[in-house]
């Protein structure tokens, strides 16, 4: 009962929180200059390239395309196609200009799928599949979509969506993933990755030299593999997980936060167990970093 | 009983015969060229081709007239003269399955000679008839490996070639990441040279490799 009440609680703070703010975000962007607006077949492919400045996306139930916002100058804005295909963008300035910038949001349907590519700047999409590519910016994910594909050379990822597969590659920056993602194949080389993926079915994640941080409780029948090169792989699970675990490390060490669980075989650095039944295949490789498996 | 009439060299024996003619060899082939011209005749034009192409030329340029006579033997060799059957459409009709059963036989020795070789590579376990698991996963995962080297060193000479075309941000975040993961490869192989059956060294290495062809494979999108 006490439960119920937090959780009805938590609504009702989402509500007049989060709401009212989404809200904002659409009337601002609807305020600024409308700088393309079309017809788009539901399926449409949408392609955009913004060197410096942020790119909005938001998915909607509605058969056109809108973009809004401010470049500078304006005549570095583009956009052409027709119904089935649109590229649209800020042209980058000639050497002799000063750089041009742009900070767009658009509106397209929801099953469209887009290209994104930027430089520096930030990509923030809801509702919205397709490849995103940023050498600076960071990437933020939510609501759902049919796939999605993020390649981040230095900035931080952030995906909360639900979808049937995702595939992100981050090099300094820092993955974080929530959401509801059955096939999952995340890396990044030195960046931290963090995960709460209960959802989660297949799941390859892997590291060179960041550290790996898994939360939640593995879904019952989920195939999960992380490798490690130097970052360490920390597990916080609850005491009611079930599955079987291979930790395996060539010269780091594997710490055991459960006291009750005894290993079925153990030889050097290579643990082996299995809790409850059936549960999730979780394998764990590293060549030097430690293991951590603690509950929550 | 007459006695079989003696066949013809074969395009080997003849070519041999043409490169002894020019070291004056003398054996049964050398005996059988005597007596049949057509044989004789071949085995002399082979040797004058094969005189040509040896000769020294002072310009450094192939002789003009060498191809014509090599492409004419190569089209040659491709027509496969078949025994008269009167036109029998029944004759005919049995051809194509002799193909097949001389396929099926080839088929067959290939199957055994691949079998012979595994097993005298060690990788087959006969009381099983299956190839054991761990020598398996770690031989697919050496030719993973492998595949994913050579791929880097590919997507590696196109950064030499297109580095001039990246954005410099870009490069040095492809830089800095490439001497994470080489540093990493560098640890690996040298644990896996002290212990090379380790599956778990094994996959690491496999999977230092993927991020660095990853991580070579974004060269294209960050020009």
């Amino acid at each position: 009962m006490r439960n119920g009440i937090a959780a009805a609680r938590l609504l009702v703070a989402w509500l007049i929180v989060v709401l009212p703010g989404r809200g904002a975000i659409g009337q601002a962007a609807q305020q600024e200059p409308l700088l393309t607006a079309r017809h788009m077949s539901a399926n449409a492919s949408v392609k955009v390239f913004n060197p410096a400045g942020a790119v909005r996306l938001v998915g909607w139930n509605r058969d056109s395309l809108e973009v809004h916002g401010r470049v500078s100058p304006r005549k570095r804005y583009y956009a052409s196609g027709d119904s089935n295909g649109v590229k649209l963008g800020v042209e980058e300035a000639g050497t002799s200009e000063s750089p041009a910038h742009g900070d767009i949001t658009i509106r397209l349907p929801r099953l469209a799928r887009v290209a994104v590519k930027t430089v520096n700047g930030d990509i923030d999409a809801t509702d919205v599949a397709g490849w995103f590519y940023t050498i600076a910016g960071a990437v933020r994910l939510d609501g759902t979509a049919s796939s999605i594909e993020v390649e981040s050379m230095r900035g931080d990822v952030e995906l909360r969506v639900a979808a049937p597969w995702l595939r992100a590659r981050a090099g300094a920056g820092r993955v974080l993933l929530r959401g509801a993602t059955p096939d999952v194949d995340v890396s990044t080389i030195s960046g931290a990755l963090e995960v709460a993926g209960s959802a989660i079915m297949r799941g390859q994640f892997t590291s060179v030299s960041g550290d790996i941080a898994f939360a939640g409780a593995p879904a019952a029948g989920a195939i999960l593999d992380f490798s490690n090169h130097s970052g360490a792989v920390d597990f916080v699970w609850p005491r009611s997980v079930a599955g079987t675990f291979a930790l395996s490390t060539v010269t780091g060490t594997i710490v055991n936060g459960f006291t009750a669980l005894r290993p079925v075989s153990q030889a050097e650095r290579s643990v082996k167990f299995s809790i409850g039944r059936g549960g999730a295949d979780v394998t764990v490789r590293t060549f030097k970093g430690t293991i951590r498996v603690r509950p929550e | 009983m007459t006695t079989p009439p003696d066949p013809h060299l074969t395009e080997a024996q003849r070519q041999d015969a043409a490169e002894r003619a020019l070291a004056s060899g003398d054996t049964a082939i050398q005996r059988h060229l005597e007596r049949c011209e057509s044989c004789a005749a071949d085995v002399a034009r082979l040797a004058s081709l094969i005189a040509g192409a040896r000769a020294p030329r002072a310009d450094g340029e192939v002789p003009a007239d060498l191809w014509p006579a090599i492409q004419d033997r190569i089209e040659r060799s491709k027509v496969v003269a078949l025994p008269d059957t009167g036109g029998s459409p029944a004759v005919r009709a049995s051809r194509p399955l002799r193909t097949r059963r001389a396929v099926l036989w080839i088929g067959a020795a290939a199957a055994l000679a691949f079998f012979v070789l595994l097993r005298l590579a060690g990788r087959v376990d006969l009381t099983s008839g299956r190839r054991t698991a761990p020598e398996l996963a770690i031989t697919s995962l050496v030719d993973s490996s492998h595949a994913y080297q050579e791929q880097a060193r590919i997507l590696f000479n196109r950064l030499s070639l297109e580095r001039s075309l990246l954005r410099p941000g870009a490069l040095a975040a492809i830089e800095h990441d490439l001497h994470i993961v080489d540093a990493a490869i560098a640890e690996l192989d040298a644990a896996v040279a002290t212990d090379p059956n380790n599956p778990v060294l094994r996959r690491l290495l496999a999977s230092s490799y993927r991020e660095k062809v990853d991580i070579l494979k974004r060269i294209g999108n960050a020009e």
